[in-house]
């Protein structure tokens, strides 16, 4: 594939002259399309915040222990940001054509990720009762 | 119930239009908070050129979106079909991922 095509088959991927494919769809379905992304956007957020608030509050010992909760809390976050919007360009491009939309990994891997934080947070907590 | 989306439904009684706009407003309430513990980390761990990038960033997403928010409400008022931005979404994509990795940065130097 030549250099020229291989952009323009990314900027279709990320949903550029999506209001070019197929037929406008009931407007509700675009609103309601619209807030899942942007709920979504939200989680990624939040995640982020919890990721720097952990860094701050988990500091013990001066050991980087905290880093455990931080860093993998902070990517999920990011993770979330970036696929919760191709998310969107699929599901818009579905409802304009009127393809099944499918399922989303999004609530899997979110899922996952908050079930893996929460025993790598409970572990930490306990093991640095216990140094301590 | 409109299927052509040539116009929103006369009566909108389900309020999609200003749950969205809501949406909107919830995310840029939440870039500001997010902008805010990011300046504090960079305070606290002396970090403070990436702080003040990742909060300028944020800030100015806050107000994009909020302005997003206020232009749904336009819609809305001029019974306007909606139109799927996907600049502005990928924007918001693309911030909150840039924000991941700058707190990345700032929570390995805290």
């Amino acid at each position: 594939m030549k250099p020229r095509d291989r952009i323009t088959e990314v900027l279709k991927r990320l949903g550029h002259k999506l209001d070019q494919v197929g037929e406008e769809p009931d407007p509700r379905f675009t609103f309601a399309n619209e807030r899942t992304f942007l709920a979504w956007t939200r989680t990624g957020l939040a995640l982020i915040a919890g990721g720097l608030a952990a860094a701050q509050a988990l500091r013990i010992g001066g050991r980087n222990t905290h880093l455990l909760v931080a860093i993998p809390a902070i990517v999920l976050g990011g993770l979330i940001g970036a696929v919760s919007y191709l998310r969107w360009v699929r599901t818009e491009r579905a409802m304009r054509l009127g393809v099944p939309i499918g399922y989303s990994p999004l609530t899997r891997i979110l899922a996952i990720g908050v079930v893996l934080l929460a025993v790598i947070s409970a572990v930490f907590i306990v093991v640095v009762a216990i140094v301590d | 119930v409109s299927q052509s989306g040539d116009s929103v439904p006369a009566q909108d009684p389900a309020g999609a239009g200003e749950r969205t706009a809501l949406a909107w407003q919830r995310t840029s309430i939440a870039s500001f908070a997010a902008a805010l513990l990011a300046l504090r980390a960079g305070l606290v761990d002396g970090l403070l050129g990436v702080a003040i990038a990742v909060t300028v960033l944020l800030m100015v997403a806050a107000l994009a979106e909020w302005r997003f928010g206020a232009r749904v409400y336009g819609e809305r008022r001029r019974r306007k079909a909606p139109q799927a931005n996907s600049r502005a979404l990928l924007m918001v994509a693309a911030t909150t991922l840039v924000a991941a990795v700058a707190s990345i940065v700032l929570a390995v130097h805290a």
